[in-house]
């Protein structure tokens, strides 16, 4: 009895001082989502609640904001700008990439060889890809117009034209695909070669094993490589501000440029807070759906 | 018999040429635009608009990148970039890897909640918290200086803690036990034991980091202005805006220039790029 409640104290202790060991170790993120997340998001639904340009004092109109929202054209255009590019590059994303992955699978020669080429497009980002393909969209001068040209193709004016805008930029996501190519074979190679051979010896066809083997046993790397997709798209904004500038004719507008524009070029800072108060909420939204999604779908083996 | 393993065969000879086929049409579109971007940066202002386009420079401009370096203040640029970089990976990597050993390997109360938390914080686009934080490096007077770029990465970054998290949750218990008998504090056993056999890991976050703060454009596009200060990214916009007529052979051998660093350390760390990535999305 002495010795198992001196055991129970001691237990006790440890507890304690695993919280604080933890604490003490969680302490920088915890300060800094204070500082750098939490605030903020406090902080701009409070702005959102004020007129505010920068320079004259916050004036409090309540709820005014979110009324002019309600009667904005752009703010459903940006809205629905982010949507589609979401809803084609992020599916055609992952396509893409398994279909890269489970060729550069096959036990074939160069396979290596050929997984750094198509990886290669990764490791270039931002501002440099954006102006890359700027002048590979050019629709006299560009390479693409020219490859088309030896098709006899007219190709089309690309991001210079407000009904291409948007497909070109969607187009120019599906070219750095190799991150979830690589998430995806390695997903690949996790799977034991046992559940194909058993699949086989039940008389399974190549798009049987697929279908009941392989991707099953992918569905963690396929909710990774979502996730991490729609994260990137809900945050384009480097291409649309550096190519078209949201433009033409504003079919570019993704709804973080109409952010960036109101509160600093517009600087109608209780606006923008507005804006990224209803992004918050459309974000947390579809945080909630995929956690949801993942328990349901997504097989776990071990 | 002898026909059927014939036709196996050839029909694995036809597999595998239609695989070849896909791979490389598929290598030629992905490596088409960066011989593209090189090609174009080394034509003159006049050759860039020929038609058909030449694919291979027959006077290769080298000069087009002297004109770079020299008609902005590229090293300017270049120092601001590197000091960004150098000291958000070094604060980026300290504080991820405590916080993800925190969570990893210390049983504490609400560990997972702060964990949820964390990942939730990742789907929040920077643009949410963009004005609150433009608004508060005002009041501190640091719009306008590299600060606003560095600081707030000294406090662990989401992706960095899971990626780190994930590696610190795999290894064995056995260790931590062993050194606990040993008498060594949680402290110590972080840096005594788990710090040097997180040298792979380490480096791949240092990679990612690298990736990050050298192409970051939203945060230096919103707290800089001043020519000083710019980095790169910034910087070479601006000499695109210069312009009144884009010279897309400037503009490509500023990309170029911009790219190498990049390239460069791909093929020297090939390795961890890819073991990065997989590990992450392991589970």
């Amino acid at each position: 009895m002495v010795g198992r409640s001196l055991s129970n104290v001691r237990e006790n202790g440890n507890m304690k001082r695993n919280n604080l060991a933890g604490f003490i170790f969680i302490s920088p993120w915890i300060i800094g989502f204070l500082l750098f997340t939490g605030a903020p998001v406090l902080y701009s639904f409070a702005i959102s609640a004020f007129r505010w340009n920068l320079i004259s004092s916050p004036e409090f109109i309540g709820f005014d904001n979110y009324v002019t929202m309600f009667h904005d054209s752009l703010f459903y255009k940006s809205l629905s700008i982010t949507s589609i590019y979401t809803l084609f590059s992020v599916p055609l994303q992952l396509i893409v990439a398994l279909t890269a992955a489970l060729l550069v699978n096959q036990k074939i020669r160069g396979a290596k060889v050929f997984r750094t080429m198509l990886y290669l497009p990764s490791i270039i980002s931002g501002v440099a890809v954006a102006m890359i393909w700027s002048w590979m969209f050019n629709p006299k001068f560009g390479v693409i117009n020219q490859v088309l040209g030896w098709f006899h193709i007219n190709g089309p004016e690309w991001i210079y034209n407000e009904h291409w805008s948007l497909p070109s930029m969607i187009l120019m996501s599906l070219w750095s695909f190799g991150g979830a190519m690589i998430v995806f074979l390695a997903g690949l190679q996790d799977i034991p070669g046992y559940l194909y051979e058993a699949a086989e010896l039940d008389g399974a066809s190549r798009f049987g094993k697929f279908l009941h083997v392989t991707l099953p046993m992918l569905s963690p790397s396929i909710l990774f490589n979502l996730i991490m997709g729609i994260i990137t798209s809900f945050q384009v904004f480097t291409q649309a501000y550096v190519m078209t500038d949201g433009g033409p004719n504003n079919s570019t507008l993704f709804f973080v440029m109409y952010i960036y524009q109101n509160g600093f070029q517009y600087f109608n800072m209780g606006y923008a807070s507005a804006l990224s108060v209803v992004l918050f909420v459309i974000v947390f939204i579809v945080t909630m759906l995929q956690l949801k999604l993942s328990k349901r779908f997504v097989t776990y083996d071990k | 018999m002898a026909s059927k393993t014939a036709s196996i065969r050839n029909q694995r000879i036809i597999n595998n040429t239609l695989i070849y086929a896909i791979l490389i049409i598929a290598s030629i579109v992905a490596i088409v635009p960066i011989l593209w971007m090189l090609s174009s940066s080394l034509k003159t202002g006049i050759d860039i608009y020929m038609l058909p386009p030449e694919w291979i420079p027959s006077k290769p401009q080298w000069g087009n990148f002297h004109e770079v370096l020299t008609r902005v203040p590229f090293f300017t640029y270049m120092k601001n970039t590197v000091l960004v970089t150098g000291l958000g990976i070094i604060g980026t990597v300290l504080s991820s890897t405590l916080v993800a050993y925190g969570l990893a390997r210390i049983n504490f109360r609400g560990s997972n909640i702060v964990f949820m938390l964390i990942l939730a914080t990742m789907m929040i686009p920077p643009q949410v918290t963009i004005v609150p934080q433009f608004l508060l490096f005002r009041e501190l007077g640091w719009n306008n200086t590299l600060a606003p770029l560095i600081v707030p990465e000294w406090f662990g970054s989401p992706y960095n803690i899971f990626l780190l998290r994930q590696f610190f949750v795999a290894l064995p218990r056995s260790l931590d036990e062993a050194a606990m008998l040993d008498g060594l504090s949680v402290y110590k056993i972080f840096w005594k034991v788990t710090l040097p056999l997180s040298k792979p890991v380490i480096t791949t976050v240092s990679i990612t980091a690298f990736m990050f703060f050298w192409n970051d454009f939203f945060k230096p596009l919103i707290f800089i202005s001043d020519d000083s200060i710019k980095t790169l990214t910034l910087g070479i916009l601006e000499f695109k805006n210069s312009f009144n007529v884009i010279e897309w052979n400037y503009l490509m051998a500023a990309a170029m220039l911009m790219l190498i660093p990049c390239v460069v350390l791909f093929f020297v760390a090939q390795r961890y790029f890819v073991e990065g990535i997989s590990v992450s999305g392991m589970k």
